[in-house]
């Protein structure tokens, strides 16, 4: 049970330095191609873990700044993941 | 440099390269000497500096097995990296380094549509199996302990028989050996 919430936390804190880095476009593309963006449009559905989900949709929004970002997360389906945090 | 606390951990990981395994409290105190002094960022010192930060040090902890397999040190390594990530600068060099480790710390918890590899089958298939870990698969060391000394034959009938010969070798060493278990 402690391994799994560190772990959670790691994911929370990881999804936070992929916010800071991907204000810059070069990272953007570096997260899409290394595989990164799925993990994080899937921790903005989990709604059991509030930090690691809000981290997330916030990585999420800094891919969005960026058009090649903006695309790819739009064809992942994040758009319908994101909405019910809107409600 | 800009800070104290960094070049702390530079001379820690200096003086001893394996800290994350030989030295994990002390690294994690290094550590949560920075995170603790930055979090904040409107009290944050890097922040405010305008000085270089040396990156190696974090870039190579973030790449460190020991780290990855550490949730603690795990956890303010990603805190040290959120704090420094902060200013332009770093995110320009961090990015060129960490992409990789970020994405594989970060699993995707979507459960994967591929098979499983068949563990019962590689262990008397002699190929390695390519989604083991050598390092880490017991399986695979199994594997690979027996193959040179153990013949393996496989029967196909309508009950499927497994026979496992030893060579002379093995036997000898079976039978002198004592088994243990955790009872």
């Amino acid at each position: 049970m402690l391994h799994q919430r560190l772990s959670v936390a790691c994911s929370a804190e990881a999804s936070n330095v992929v916010l800071n880095i991907c204000y810059e476009r070069d990272n953007v593309v570096r997260l899409v191609s290394a595989g990164g963006v799925p993990p994080l449009i899937a921790f903005a559905k989990d709604d059991s873990h509030e930090d690691l989900q809000a981290n997330a949709a916030g990585a999420v929004q800094s891919i969005c700044f960026q058009k090649e970002g903006r695309t790819f997360v739009r064809e992942l389906g994040a758009i319908e993941a994101v909405l019910p945090l809107l409600g | 440099m800009s800070d104290r606390e960094l070049q702390q951990l530079r001379e820690l990981l200096a003086s001893t390269p394996d800290c994350a395994v030989s030295r994990p409290a002390k690294l994690q105190i290094a550590l949560q000497a920075f995170v603790s002094l930055n979090e904040d960022a409107s009290r944050s010192p890097n922040y405010q500096s305008q000085a270089r930060d040396d990156l190696n040090s974090v870039i190579k902890l973030l790449s460190s097995d020991a780290v990855k397999a550490h949730d603690q040190l795990l956890l303010y390594v990603l805190k040290m990296l959120k704090i420094l990530s902060r200013k332009y600068d770093n995110r320009v060099r961090l990015g060129e380094h960490i992409v990789d480790d970020l994405v594989e710390v970060c699993p995707d918890p979507t459960p994967s549509h591929e098979p499983e590899p068949n563990r019962s089958l590689d262990e008397v298939y002699p190929s390695p199996n390519p989604n083991a870990d050598p390092n880490t698969d017991p399986t695979l060391t199994v594997t690979r302990t027996l193959t040179p000394t153990l013949t393996v034959t496989v029967t196909v009938t309508p009950t499927l028989t497994l026979t496992l010969t030893p060579t002379p070798a093995l036997t000898s060493t079976l039978t002198s050996s004592r088994c243990c278990t955790s009872g």
